[in-house]
């Protein structure tokens, strides 16, 4: 097999006569780590920036020659600032038939279902709420703290999978509120060992 | 509850050379009894396709929305998914993003959920069965292939002959006597030209002054896959049945 050749759907290749490439998504917990490899490539930013700083500079030199009321330091910032986003809005490329499809509402993404926004930080809440052993990180869990543990493990497989779907479309799934940082965790912690 | 993804597949149809295309700019084109030397010339077509972005995005489109229908057999009607018997199976969901490359031509990645996929903890028991590791190794059979005969190393690709414009035909008609060796020998020229990877210096080897050579981003992403694909293969490299 010489390994210079990706694979290919028969299938495709004979009816489309185009490049194209399979993989499949077999080994379970692998699947996971490979998941993670996808989702950098799918949730790839669009357009190309390896010419970004070259399209800055021009657009920037151009403005510093033409003008002449660059008298303050304050001024030339705010124009820096100003001018690097409108040469971005201006000079950026894109593919052409990318906007076609923009402008004619076929979009960058094809899906077979329709995503909602989950509010994640209800979505802890609750389970904070249900199993307060999640919280109690570091100390020696007790017998019924033990119990509990073996259920958020049960817990623990489909939260793997939140997660993981978080990452395949980011996008859809936008955390809304606090995120679960310790400081944010430690005001939760407070309040609520003072009404326990 | 779909489980995890089976399949994640690029498809990259060629809108310089597939005569879909070029109907889509305007040309008269017979889809039915097809005459490549009729034209429009190579040169012709690319000039169509750069100057008509509309008909690129368009033919992509229409692309993938009939492959996704017809070969995939998974139809979108308002909140309904409907699964038929594709060449997958049933596909129950689908989640691709659309990008542009370099010369602007669109491009898919998109993952397949299928039908009664197993759940995480159910593959690693069931990998371990030898009854469903042959029905794996049959469906790596059936749709998926890294080889032909006469793909083995890079000298014997080399005398199969390079043709840029293969793109530019139809499929074999199904009524015609020696339909089967035809569609085995276009999919080996196919594949000899969409997909073999040739790294080449600038393109996607970027001379770098500390390491020397490296490979550019998603082509690097594109070999390491073919590499740990391979690696992944169950049975081994599917060959053509019909060859």
């Amino acid at each position: 097999m010489y390994e210079m050749l990706n694979t290919w759907v028969p299938a495709l290749t004979v009816n489309v006569r185009c490049n194209n490439d399979i993989k499949l998504l077999s080994n379970s917990r692998e699947t996971m780590n490979v998941a993670f490899y996808i989702t950098s490539y799918q949730t790839k930013k669009q357009g190309r920036n390896f010419n970004m700083s070259a399209v800055l500079a021009k657009g920037f030199a151009y403005h510093v020659k033409r003008t002449s009321y660059n008298e303050t330091i304050r001024d030339q910032q705010r124009l820096l600032l100003f001018r690097l986003v409108n040469t971005i809005n201006l000079e950026q490329e894109l593919a052409a038939p990318m906007v076609v499809s923009y402008l004619m509402g076929w979009g960058d993404t094809y899906h077979s279902h329709r995503y909602t926004s989950i509010y994640w930080s209800t979505f802890v809440g609750q389970l904070l709420r249900v199993f307060p052993y999640l919280e109690k990180r570091g100390e020696p869990p007790t017998d019924a703290d033990k119990h509990i543990n073996n259920r958020c493990e049960n817990v623990g497989i489909h939260l793997h999978w939140i997660l993981t779907l978080q990452c395949y479309f980011p996008q859809l799934l936008i955390d809304h509120g606090p995120s679960i940082r310790p400081d944010t965790n430690n005001t939760t912690r407070n309040s609520r060992g003072k009404t326990g | 509850m779909l489980n995890p993804p089976t399949l994640w597949i690029t498809i990259n149809p060629c809108d310089l050379h597939d005569p879909i295309a070029q109907v889509f700019v305007g040309e008269q084109i017979n889809l039915d009894d097809f005459n490549a030397i009729l034209g429009p010339s190579k040169e012709k077509r690319a000039e169509n396709i750069a100057a008509d972005p509309f008909a690129a995005a368009k033919f992509f489109h229409f692309m993938i929305q009939t492959i996704l229908q017809t070969l995939f057999g998974v139809t979108v009607s308002g909140h309904r998914v409907l699964s038929d018997h594709g060449i997958f199976g049933r596909v129950t969901a689908y989640f691709g993003v659309v990008e542009s490359q370099a010369r602007a031509t669109l491009h898919l990645h998109v993952i397949l959920w299928l039908a009664n996929a197993p759940s995480m903890e159910e593959m690693a028991t069931l990998l371990k069965d030898e009854s469903f590791r042959e029905r794996v190794r049959s469906f790596i059979r059936a749709n998926m292939r890294a080889y032909l005969p006469g793909l083995e190393t890079a000298q014997s690709i080399k005398k199969i002959p390079n043709e840029v414009e293969v793109a530019y035909s139809r499929p074999p008609n199904p009524k015609h006597a020696n339909y089967e060796k035809q569609l085995c020998d276009l999919e080996r020229r196919v594949a000899r030209l969409k997909n073999l990877h040739t790294c080449e210096v600038r393109r996607c080897l970027i001379p770098n002054k500390r390491e020397g050579l490296y490979v550019n981003g998603e082509h690097h992403l594109q070999v390491q896959m073919m590499i740990s694909s391979k690696k992944m293969a169950v049975g081994g490299p599917s060959v053509c049945m019909k060859c």
